[in-house]
């Protein structure tokens, strides 16, 4: 499943008072299909900030409401910043946990039916029904023009070739005539399974079934989050699926569309969204899949392992009952991992043995190394990190911002204090930070990022300068604080330490710097 | 002179002072630009709190210190260096308030009261 990640573009275009709407009502399957299509950002609370990423609340009751204002949308005067994240449904179904639920019943009824009907395996006959399901017009951010740092997954509408179709019905027929007893009497229990026995379905396949599947409600969940948030949308045609007559129906929709193409998007709530499933090839090959007996041998490819499984289909249900026994710690995976204190230190080190000036690239090397530095360092305190954010003309290039979720105190006084919705973070590799230096970020400070910004440079700044931003803050109520070197080392020591946030040194410059302030 | 109840809050709070002073010390040899967190924090602001209250302002170490600011994230040697110099300002009242009584330190209580044994003063140690 390919993921829009509006986060940088969408809250930026609002203004975030505090909110008050009700959560969205949660979908009967939730926790059985987290499908990410595109995905809104769901703001944490102000008062409570989650230390690590297992904090995440488990319901939609747990979430806080997104904070809307209509007054300040305007959407069409900024370039939406669109990042692709591959994200993945998930779909591991807990039978014992939402047995009561009439639509898991009608998912697992129809995942048994495609394997088991009136005591015989007829899986060609709702084959057409999978395969249709696999493809996703409508919904899909298909018209995303490009992903980024090669994080590519097939694209989810890309549909099954004839010969795909062939080799699939195959497959599903050696199950008919093979037999796997297992699955002859019982379909599939866990759906994911299909992609450790079946060659060209994998998890994105998977996840976009189950999008699919899902697809009624995430509209209505993406009509309700485009009205509060006032979202333009327009009428679109979408397949969903009828549960009753088991098969997908046109209905037409008022959705978002991606400007370029018209294409619908749809929205999914943050916490839904996983980089792998639960059940899924590459966890099976690597953790279970048997290295020391003759199966790693015989298994050359994908294919060849694919077709152990089929023949060896214990060994998938063994696997299987582990992650359904183990199944506590199938939680959403942050989006987002930091890199390790390991690396924050090493680089620490490279970034402080980088000369100041142009010299060999050493601004590009500094701008790398603290964009990683810095979105690891903060969050996830600051979340959504966007390097090299562009405005439409190109003219302005911000070198880092961070949406501003208020989810801590002090980003909530910032936000109170300055309309900080976005944290402008301009990298300045220079010996020495001068008055173009801090003019440039002041022109940077428009009205929907606020009047808050951080210099990141590599010595502290002379008196003069410091004297500036005082000016500044005198004159239009503008924070720019002035980081340094020694800042960023003490960042990274506080998150070696844990001794406190990183976070922390930008709230000190900030008391530091409304100390110098005049009144 | 000094009360009974003084003696004790004083002893109290000397001893405290120096294992925090101990603990903080370790931590500032090894890694001295280290963040030191909020529950230290506010532990260690209490007992300066309550050392600031019976040093009185003859005997504090900095008259406009009161304690630390969670807010300007003190280092481990911020607080290391601080929390020395009150042990040191602790000893001064402390030297200030005993006597030799029969061969023993004790300190300067009212006529009539016992003699509160105590050790004797660290600026006189190996004289």
């Amino acid at each position: 499943m390919k993921t829009c990640n509006m986060n940088t573009s969408l809250p930026t275009a609002i203004n975030l008072p505090p909110p008050s709407y009700p959560a969205p009502p949660p979908p009967p399957w939730l926790g059985l299909f987290n499908t990410p299509l595109i995905h809104i950002q769901e703001p944490i609370s102000s008062d409570s900030s989650p230390s690590n990423p297992s904090d995440t609340p488990d319901s939609i009751d747990d979430y806080p409401p997104i904070p809307s204002d209509s007054s300040n949308t305007n959407f069409s005067s900024q370039k939406p910043s669109l990042n692709i994240l591959p994200s993945i449904i998930k779909t591991f179904l807990y039978s014992n946990q939402v047995n009561h639920k009439p639509e898991y019943q009608k998912w697992v009824e129809w995942v048994k039916g495609n394997g088991y009907e009136n005591g015989r395996v007829v899986y060609s006959d709702h084959l057409p029904v999978l395969l249709a399901s696999t493809s996703s017009d409508g919904i899909d951010v298909l018209s995303i023009p490009t992903g980024r740092g090669g994080l590519r997954i097939p694209r989810m509408v890309k549909s099954f070739s004839h010969s795909d179709i062939t080799h699939i019905t195959k497959i599903f027929s050696c199950f008919n005539v093979t037999g796997i007893p297992q699955v002859q009497a019982s379909g599939f229990v866990h759906f994911e399974g299909i992609q450790l026995m079946v060659d060209h379905i994998a998890k994105d396949r998977v996840s976009d079934i189950a999008c699919n599947f899902i697809s009624s409600w995430l509209i209505d969940y993406t009509i309700q989050q485009c009205d509060l948030l006032k979202i333009p949308c327009e009428q679109c045609q979408l397949d969903v699926y009828a549960y009753d007559m088991h098969k997908f129906v046109k209905e037409t929709v008022n959705l978002p569309v991606l400007p370029t193409t018209k294409s619908p998007l749809l929205f999914v709530p943050k916490r839904w969204l996983r980089l792998d499933p639960w059940l899924g090839y590459d966890d099976y090959y690597q953790r279970h899949f048997p290295k020391t007996s003759g199966a790693v041998i015989a298994a050359g490819s994908r294919i060849d392992i694919l077709t152990y499984n089929r023949q060896n289909y214990g060994l998938v249900e063994a696997y299987v009952k582990e992650k359904e026994r183990t199944h506590a710690d199938c939680r959403n995976d942050p989006l987002f991992s930091p890199i390790p204190v390991l690396s924050v230190k090493r680089k620490l080190s490279m970034v402080q043995k980088i000369p100041s000036g142009t010299k060999d690239a050493a601004d590009k090397k500094y701008e790398d190394a603290i964009c990683q530095l810095m979105a690891s360092l903060l969050y996830p305190q600051l979340d959504f990190a966007d390097e090299q954010s562009r405005v439409d003309s190109g003219v302005l290039i911000r070198d880092m911002i961070f949406y501003n979720n208020r989810s801590y105190k002090f980003l909530k006084d910032i936000y109170d204090e300055y309309d900080c919705r976005q944290i402008v973070v301009e990298l300045k590799n220079v010996k020495e930070i001068e008055r173009e230096h801090i003019n440039q970020v002041n022109r940077y400070l428009k009205d929907q990022f606020g009047r808050f910004a951080i210099i990141m440079t590599r010595n502290p700044p002379p008196k003069p300068m410091f004297r500036n931003t005082i000016d500044l803050w005198s004159a239009q109520r503008r924070c720019i604080l002035i980081l340094d070197d020694s800042d960023l080392a003490m960042m990274c020591g506080l998150f070696a330490s844990r001794q406190r946030l990183p976070v922390d040194v930008i709230m000190k410059k900030y008391v530091e710097f409304t100390r110098a302030c005049p009144g | 002179m000094i009360k009974r109840e003084t003696i004790d809050a004083f002893e109290k709070t000397q001893a405290q002072m120096e294992a925090l002073h101990r603990e903080i010390a370790a931590l500032s040899r090894k890694s001295p630009n280290d963040g030191v967190n909020i529950f230290k924090l506010g532990l260690i602001n209490k007992v300066v709190h309550t050392t600031n209250q019976l040093l009185g302002e003859t005997y504090r170490p900095f008259a406009d210190f009161d304690s630390f600011d969670e807010n300007n994230l003190p280092t481990v040697s911020d607080v290391a260096m601080v929390l020395a110099q009150y042990l040191n300002c602790l000893e001064k009242y402390r030297a200030d308030n005993v006597h030799v009584y029969q061969g023993y330190w004790c300190w300067c209580t009212g006529a009539g009261e016992d003699c509160i044994r105590t050790a004797q003063p660290k600026k006189l140690e190996g004289k």
